[in-house]
């Protein structure tokens, strides 16, 4: 299943650098599979993806994970990305041989993520990138953040402070 | 087939992440993973799909613990509340100047809410309210139960969403019991849990079909089957209430079906689009008792 659809491969001999654009760097044990299922689709969401190709990159990012903690080890780290604004990387890292090689699960799933899945393996670690594919119209691709509505107004407050709703204007 | 009161019972209890606007959902905890596990989920998906969301979380925390929590999540809390989209208030301030609460004041002011929040462009508006608020303000419960079971107007556009949420710790049972009911939807208690459901020739899914919950559905598929066996020969399997179908129960479900006798039931699987495509990669067209249908989510 090793492939080389990902260019911007950051993984070295030891160690996962931070990726441009980096949303979340975080580590999920095989209880916390919903967790990080829930995080994915928001990032999904937020990147502009259709609710297929949405469906099809957590049900990826989860059978790859949940092949990964499911093999004796520690958790695994998962570190999401936006490299660009419209483009969704999900790593996944396991300090062990990890559980991939040849599952037919993730076979589907790499292929109709057109190629965008690879693996890594160095020793005792394995990485697994996927890539969310781009599914909108070339002219709906100017993405960035859930663009924010025209004339919205700043944010009423600082980190964590209170803030009402604002009175009807 | 199922009968209608199995079928809305089922849908009746859904996932967080299945909510929609328009939704009025009851929600609990009894622990601190569970507070904040569905609220910070339901704000999650509401910024993702560009609804504006307000948090009046329990009173007695700090909003800027609030926010750490819903932050922790991942990186998209801090821009969206910059930005206005996530802000953090109390049911005391949502009703200022007025100092007492009363429905009509707590409706009128959230529909404005929701009308600024489409002027402002947003998709939708929707709030999380811990039901802490009734006892800050001192609210007596009956005026709580009515004003959850006459609230109707408010989400009648379907522009609004919200989940109230109790502390079972605080809230007698039988008024969780009555409040559970007076809401249109109940939601499962934590992320990833599965919901399964019975009725005669029916087996209805609701919550996230994964590894962590194959063996619910393990425990429930050899009754189904035997029931339909002894039935009109038909079970249907309701997956359009999950917000998550693994490859591990989709498996199961194929095995089971593959397993039937000849001339044995039948199985009909309901299911969204996405979950079609997973039970058809792993060879549902390969097994002669089962047939797949879609369903278009709602």
């Amino acid at each position: 299943m090793t492939d080389d659809h990902v260019t911007d491969d950051r993984v070295t001999d030891d160690r996962v650098t931070a990726p441009d654009g980096l949303v979340t760097d975080q580590r999920f044990g095989a209880d916390e599979l919903p967790v990080l299922r829930a995080v994915v689709t928001h990032c999904a969401t937020l990147a502009g993806a259709g609710v297929e190709h949405r469906d099809l990159f957590v049900f990826a990012v989860h059978e790859v994970a949940g092949s990964l903690v499911a093999a004796p080890g520690p958790d695994v780290r998962v570190v999401i990305s936006r490299p660009d604004p419209a483009t969704l990387v999900c790593r996944i890292t396991e300090d062990g041989p990890g559980a991939t090689d040849g599952a037919p699960r993730l076979r589907w799933p790499a292929g109709e993520l057109d190629g965008a899945l690879r693996v890594d393996r160095l020793a005792d670690r394995t990485t697994v990138t996927l890539r969310l594919p781009d599914d909108r119209p070339a002219g709906g691709r100017a993405g960035g953040d859930r663009p924010g509505p025209p004339g919205r107004r700043s944010g009423p407050g600082r980190h964590g402070r209170p803030a009402g709703p604002p009175r009807p204007e | 087939m199922p009968t209608d009161s199995a079928a809305a019972s089922a849908h009746r209890t859904i996932p967080v992440l299945r909510m929609r606007p328009g939704d009025h959902a009851y929600a609990d905890y009894d622990d601190d993973e569970g507070r904040w596990e569905i609220l910070v989920a339901f704000i999650h998906e509401g910024l993702a799909r560009g609804e504006k969301v307000t948090v009046m979380a329990d009173p007695a925390v700090p909003p800027a613990d609030v926010h750490e929590r819903v932050h922790g999540h991942h990186g998209g809390a801090e821009p969206a509340l910059r930005r206005g989209q996530l802000s953090y208030t109390s049911m005391r301030e949502l009703i200022a100047p007025d100092a007492r609460f009363t429905a009509a004041r707590q409706l009128g002011r959230l529909q404005e809410e929701t009308a600024t929040a489409r002027q402002q462009g947003y998709t939708g508006f929707r709030t999380v309210i811990d039901m802490a608020w009734v006892a800050d303000l001192g609210m007596d419960i009956e005026g709580v139960m009515h004003r959850e079971t006459h609230a109707h107007a408010l989400f009648a556009g379907r522009d609004y969403a919200e989940i109230c949420t109790y502390d079972r710790r605080r809230f007698h049972p039988e008024v969780l019991d009555a409040m559970r009911e007076g809401h249109p939807v109940a939601l499962l208690d934590r992320l990833g849990a599965l919901h399964v459901e019975r009725a005669e020739g029916w087996l209805g899914l609701v919550g996230d079909a994964d590894v962590t919950t194959r063996a619910q559905l393990l425990a429930a598929l050899p009754a189904a089957l035997d029931g339909a066996a002894g039935g009109d020969g038909r079970l249907t399997v309701d997956l359009t209430g999950l917000s998550f179908l693994g490859s591990d129960c989709a498996v199961s479900l194929l095995d089971a079906a593959r397993a039937l006798p000849p001339g044995g039931p039948r199985v009909e699987i309901r299911c969204l689009r996405f979950h079609a495509r997973v039970l058809g990669m792993l060879g549902a067209r390969s097994v002669p008792q089962l047939t797949v249908t879609t369903v278009e989510d709602a």
